[in-house]
């Protein structure tokens, strides 16, 4: 749709009348006729990477399911609205999809933005899937009904670091440092690494340097100042922040002589960091929630058979994984399912093979699809997978 | 009752009446003048009360109307204008129904309500008019609100992120400026010269002091502008993401700067300033932000926001409301119109109504008037008339005095006459009415047919010893009076134990009794008694005719075998009478008894088994007036049907025999042998016999209660004389059949067979013999029980032939109770008696469960002394038996 013509816009404009009209009526058309989903991420902006790589994921696995003649004869539809990574912008995107009658809202970025998008979806009884973030606040006990999460909690991610550091290159915790975003998703990081220290017995984590960057900035001179301040010894810091900010924190240490062993969320963009850090930047690591799109598990030979090499990246594959879960329950859910019917399907512990290893089942308690955490190193240029920290060598 | 003196006639009257008469002519003239006024009165009463309603309708009416309509219009405008003024935002205005149609209908009212009422209307057009502007002005008001309030979201929006970049950028500067120190201070750290001056400056708590102090004031600067936010927030999204995202992050922020501030003042002389700052600073922030505070700054804020949103939800309810309201008004409205028009229709019709009735009034007083004196003046003349009658009156009473006396004793000698009379009445009743006290004494004198057929009878005499024939019935009706006296059991019951006939010579006298109860009890009886001579003898001709119409019914049916019966019996009853066997006797009254049953002969019947029963008791032979009895009921029986028995010479020929002769014929058969076939058609045809057993099978299973089919095989057979009365004797092995052979219908079903048992009986030719069969499918012949039989009364029972012989002899059934029809046990034996006669010979099979055959062969050339001599077979049989 590059071009419209007069008609076009005739008829959209035409069609949104009759939507502003009759809004049950489009319900039920789009429940008849197809299953319109919707999706309110960073399109603009800093973060604009995760929103366009998720989207990128979804509507490649709805173009290939649509290809197939669709789930029960249903084909899929993404709309996708912009939020810039804004929490004042994604309330009303997220009202406004939820009124137009789509049946679930997939794969939004943010944490910020979820604290507003989730309790809309609770109030508008319109589901949250897969959105692109590992905070708490999405990860109650027991869950909401109308969220599901296909990743692993920035919690887990930070507590598999600290074990990786830890266990593995026998570093001692207080050599350990922070660098998070000053807000909701760099608290939630940060907290999941001091909760991992304590279950290791160091009690003396909220006292670790820990340095901090406002959101949608590149100001990360003042954080850098607090881990490379002298009277630390930081060998290893854990970064919760975007990919711009935390490229630039990793080349000015870098320049600066300051050699720590820099260690970042998934949600940082792993492709985009690459790209601005550059060719010679070895050994920075970031751990993710789906596996390497190179590896050999079945998701990733089906990944790379949709999608073009140069867009198999790591968030375009949590996109796709989300789809095919959302797809999954779809199926199960039967022929002319709705919301309800679709959470129900899911709720009812049958069993999803997203093509992870092994298949997964939901519950009434359980609404998470994936725990698992694989963390990845930088080298020439591009991320590898991790399998064992040693291989890192132990940070000075 | 006193006569008044008589009234004497005055020429006074006259006078007086004269007056009355003018007095009451001018009263009517008055009140006829009065009525003409009333209805004058009413009428221009109506006519005006019409014109008002009139008035009413065109005016009235339509304003109420044109009002209401003005009301709604109204009330609509104002209800938009509730609406316009809660709405929130620039398109929630917009989406507000337009005015025009409202606008429109209210001028519509104004222009009607002009017809009506031209001076008033100025008025009310200025108002609408100003009305109208108003809610123009408030629209245009409300938008413009809507505008600046978006645009004051959309510059606050601005300008907050506008100061937020800006304290960033300072903020990143500053960090510029800081790291560029800590660069500064770790060569400084690393370099060998400076190393204490470097620990100094790094370590030295003036640093870490300076650095707190200046953090802690930023964090709280921070969260005076989240309190600012917080206040600001217009929805609870909003709210929510403040609380979410910007305080936790200044909690942990500034909650760090405060720890590092205590710390890095640790032991000095300012410690406690900065222990104060921090816990100041945690009730400050646990008023702001704290999520389990219900009364902090953020719970309330949210109920503010929560109850604004409901306060404009209810807002909109409420108008929608109102409207409701509104329009429910209005239809009210146009009801009450509805019920204006009716009843102005009702009132037209009323006037037009009472028009008319007033105008019948006014002719019916007129009338009334004049008529009413007419009557008066007739009256009066109708007065003075009675005045006269009245004084004759009284005369003639004083008259009729004197001869009451007389007529009562007039009266007294009438009455008896009537009693006389009454008696006369009750004498030529024709019944004899007999009164009896308790004691059966009579009362009074019986009426006259009572002597007539008993003779003169004294009052006070026992008056059954005088009716009844000996004293044993006399004493039996006494008994019975007592029992009416005791009056323990019923009236009508002791009457119905009373003897109802009495025969007095030639005469049947009926008794009935009545009670007589004068004083409340039982006092006296009545016996009425009447000639039913004439009845009984009726009685006795209706019983002979539906005897005599059963045994023409058997005639018409099988003419053949009715007659071949009639035959059996007059040879049976030839061998019994002068006979002086017992068994004989026995056997043959017992044939005769069940074929009259069935052929219709009942009276000979309960004549031959009264002698059964005497024969029985006596144990002697019949005797002269048995035989007599027997007789004489046989000759009556027989000459009832004499009539309808017809010569007997006929041929029973049917269509097969004279095929078969026509078939003869034409194979040219020789003529002697033609000759012996047709002088065959002179003998009796086995289906006719067969027929004639047939239908009593039916009847004698129809007495015994079992279902029965009955097949018949009779063939071309025709009968030898000397046989026939062999056929007779089979009703008993039929009997036996039916009675032992055949199960209960439901026995039979359990057993898997027909519900209908079958009885086959079937005659052939064999060679030099005539086979007759009677065959059942019941429950067959219990061998074992006829062998303990057998044994019981000492009869040879070992070998099958024994058993057969012992079936065959002189039995009695199980049976307690002997019938008519069947139980004596003599029935076999006469059949085994006519077979031995014959030079016949018998052999019964009989399977269990499946049935029983008997097959009886007949020499066909009988030996010429057959006949004759019937020696008595088994003369000691006569014990019980078995079937």
């Amino acid at each position: 749709m590059e071009r419209w013509s007069r008609r076009d816009i005739l008829r959209g404009a035409a069609a949104l009348g009759v939507s502003c009209s009759l809004p049950r009526w489009s319900h039920a058309a789009s429940a008849e006729n197809g299953v319109r989903v919707g999706m309110t991420t960073a399109l603009t902006g800093p973060a604009r990477a995760l929103g366009i790589g998720m989207k990128t994921g979804i509507e490649s696995f709805f173009a290939t399911v649509n290809a197939a003649g669709g789930i029960h004869g249903r084909t899929l539809e993404l709309v996708a609205l912009d939020d810039g990574y804004e929490p004042g912008r994604a309330g009303p995107n997220m009202r406004k999809l939820c009124d137009d009658g789509v049946m679930a809202v997939l794969g939004n970025a943010g944490t910020p933005t979820a604290a507003v998008t989730a309790p809309i979806a609770n109030e508008k009884r319109v589901p949250l899937v897969g959105a692109f973030t590992g905070a708490g606040l999405l990860r109650k006990t027991p869950p909401d009904r109308y969220v599901v999460n296909y990743r692993a909690s920035y919690a887990q991610e930070t507590a598999e670091m600290v074990r990786g550091v830890v266990d593995e290159l026998g570093v001692h915790p207080r050599h350990i440092g922070f660098f998070t975003q000053n807000d909701a998703y760099g608290d939630s990081g940060y907290n999941g690494g001091i909760a991992a220290l304590e279950a290791l017995g160091f009690t003396e984590g909220a006292k670790l340097p820990h340095g901090r960057y406002p959101r949608n900035t590149v100001f990360v001179e003042d954080g850098l100042s607090r881990l490379m301040d002298p009277r630390e010894d930081v060998r290893a810091v854990i970064m919760v922040g975007a990919y711009r900010p935390c490229g630039r924190f990793i080349q000015l240490a870098r320049a600066n002589d300051f050699h720590a062993l820099c260690m970042n969320v998934s949600f940082v963009g792993s492709g985009a960091l690459a790209n601005v850090l550059g060719e010679d930047r070895d050994g920075v690591v970031v751990t993710q929630v789906v596996p390497h799109p190179q590896g050999d598990l079945p998701v990733c030979e089906e990944f790379r058979r949709v999608l073009p090499p140069e867009r198999q990246d790591f968030v375009a594959l949590e996109g796709f994984l989300v789809a095919k879960a959302f797809c999954a329950g779809l199926a199960i859910a039967g022929p002319g399912a709705g919301t309800e019917t679709w959470i129900d399907a899911m709720e009812s512990g049958a069993e999803l093979d997203l093509g992870l290893g092994r298949a997964v089942s939901l519950t009434k308690d359980r609404h998470q699809l994936s725990d698992t955490i694989w963390p990845t190193v930088l080298r020439n240029g591009r991320f590898e997978a991790l399998d064992d920290w040693k291989l890192l060598g132990r940070p000075a | 009752m006193n006569a008044s003196p008589p009234v004497q006639p005055s020429t006074d009257a006259q006078s007086a009446n004269a007056s009355i008469e003018k007095n009451l002519q001018t009263l009517g003239y008055t009140g006829a003048a009065l009525l003409g006024a009333l209805v004058v009165t009413l009428v221009a009463v109506q006519f005006a009360l019409s014109n008002q309603l009139d008035n009413l309708q065109s005016q009235g009416v339509e304003s109420a109307l044109v009002v209401g309509q003005l009301n709604k219009a109204t009330s609509s405008l104002h209800g938009r204008q509730t609406e316009m003024f809660a709405s929130t935002s620039a398109d929630e205005l917009a989406a507000i129904p337009s005015r025009a149609p409202i606008e429109a209908e209210l001028r519509a009212a104004v222009e009607a309500l002009g017809a009506v009422h031209s001076e008033e209307v100025e008025a009310v057009r200025a108002e609408v008019d100003a009305f109208l502007q108003n809610d123009a002005a408030l629209y245009a008001s409300v938008e413009e609100r809507h505008r600046l309030h978006a645009l004051a979201v959309g510059r606050r929006g601005e300008v907050e992120a506008k100061l937020r970049a800006l304290i960033e950028a300072a903020g990143g500067l500053a960090g510029v400026a800081r790291l560029e120190n800590v660069l500064l201070l770790r060569r400084l750290k690393a370099s060998r010269g400076g190393a204490r001056v470097a620990d100094q400056v790094v370590y030295g708590p003036g640093r870490a002091q300076q650095e707190a102090g200046a953090a802690t004031v930023e964090g709280i600067l921070q969260l005076i502008g989240a309190v600012g936010k917080l206040g600001l927030t217009s929805d609870v999204d909003s709210l929510n993401s403040v609380a979410a995202n910007v305080l936790p992050q200044n909690e942990s922020a500034t909650r760090g700067s405060l720890d590092a501030l205590v710390s890095a003042f640790e032991g000095s002389p300012e410690q406690a300033r900065a222990e104060d700052i921090r816990t100041d600073w945690a009730a400050v922030f646990t008023a702001i932000g704290a999520a389990d505070n219900p009364n902090s700054l953020y719970a309330i804020q949210r109920g503010v926001l929560e109850q604004h949103a409901m306060s404009e939800q209810l807002r909109g309810q409420a108008s929608d409301r109102a409207n409701a309201l509104q329009a429910q008004l209005h239809a009210v409205d146009a009801r009450i119109d509805t019920m204006i028009a009716a009843s102005q229709r009702t009132s037209d019709t009323v006037v037009w109504l009472s028009y008319g009735a007033t105008g019948l009034l006014m002719i019916v007083g007129l009338w009334s008037a004049v008529a009413s004196r007419k009557r008066i003046v007739h009256s009066l003349e109708a007065l003075q008339t009675s005045n006269t009658q009245l004084a004759q009156m009284g005369r003639q009473l004083t008259e009729a005095n004197e001869d009451l006396e007389a007529k009562v004793e007039a009266r007294t000698a009438q009455l008896a006459a009537r009693e006389a009379a009454l008696r006369l009445v009750m004498d030529s009743t024709g019944d004899g009415l007999v009164r009896l006290d308790l004691e059966g004494r009579l009362v009074s004198p019986p009426t006259a047919a009572a002597t007539r057929w008993l003779g003169e009878i004294a009052p006070g005499s026992s008056f059954p010893r005088h009716l009844m024939p000996d004293d044993a019935a006399a004493d039996m009706m006494l008994l019975g009076i007592e029992m009416f006296q005791d009056g323990f059991m019923p009236f009508e019951v002791v009457a119905g134990q009373m003897p109802t006939r009495v025969r007095r010579g030639d005469r049947v006298l009926g008794l009935s009794w009545r009670p007589i109860e004068e004083t409340g009890e039982l006092d006296g009886l009545l016996l009425v008694l009447s000639d039913e001579t004439t009845l009984v003898a009726a009685e006795e001709a209706q019983r002979k005719a539906s005897e005599l119409q059963q045994a023409v019914g058997q005639l018409l049916r099988n003419p053949s075998g009715f007659r071949l019966f009639l035959e059996e019996v007059e040879d049976l009853l030839a061998e019994l009478l002068p006979s002086t066997s017992r068994t004989l006797v026995l056997r043959h009254l017992h044939t005769i008894k069940g074929n009259c049953l069935v052929m219709g002969f009942p009276s000979v019947a309960r004549v031959a088994h009264h002698l059964e029963d005497v024969l029985a008791e006596t144990e002697t032979s019949i005797d002269a007036k048995g035989a007599v009895e027997l007789r004489t009921a046989w000759d009556d029986a027989r000459a009832s049907i004499e009539d309808y028995l017809g010569s007997g010479g006929d041929l029973d020929i049917d269509r097969d025999d004279v095929e078969s002769l026509l078939a003869m014929i034409s194979r040219e058969t020789p003529y002697e042998q033609l000759m012996v076939a047709v002088r065959k058609w002179d003998l009796t045809p086995a289906r006719v016999v067969l027929g004639r057993l047939k239908e009593q099978t039916l009847a004698l299973s129809r007495r015994l209660d079992k279902e029965v089919e009955v097949v018949v095989q009779p063939g071309q057979v025709r009968l030898e004389p000397l046989v026939l009365p062999f056929f007779g004797t089979l009703v008993h092995v039929i009997r036996n059949a039916i009675d032992h052979g055949i199960e209960a219908g439901d026995e039979r079903q359990q057993a898997g067979k027909n519900r209908v048992g079958t009885i086959r009986l079937a005659v052939r030719r064999a060679p030099d013999e005539l086979v007759i069969e009677v065959g059942d499918d019941g429950g067959g012949i219990d061998w074992e029980a006829v062998r303990g039989k057998a044994e019981r009364m000492g009869l040879p029972h070992r070998t099958h032939a024994d058993l057969v012989d012992a079936l065959f002899a002189d039995q009695l059934s199980t049976r307690d109770e002997v019938s008519e029809l069947s139980g004596r046990g003599v029935g076999l034996s006469a059949v085994r008696g006519m077979v031995h006669d014959l030079d016949g010979s018998l052999t019964v099979d009989s399977t269990p469960g499946m049935g029983t055959s008997f097959t009886f062969r007949l020499p066909s050339e009988p030996a010429p002394q057959a006949r004759p001599n019937r020696a008595e077979p088994g003369e000691e049989a006569f014990a019980e038996g078995v079937s």
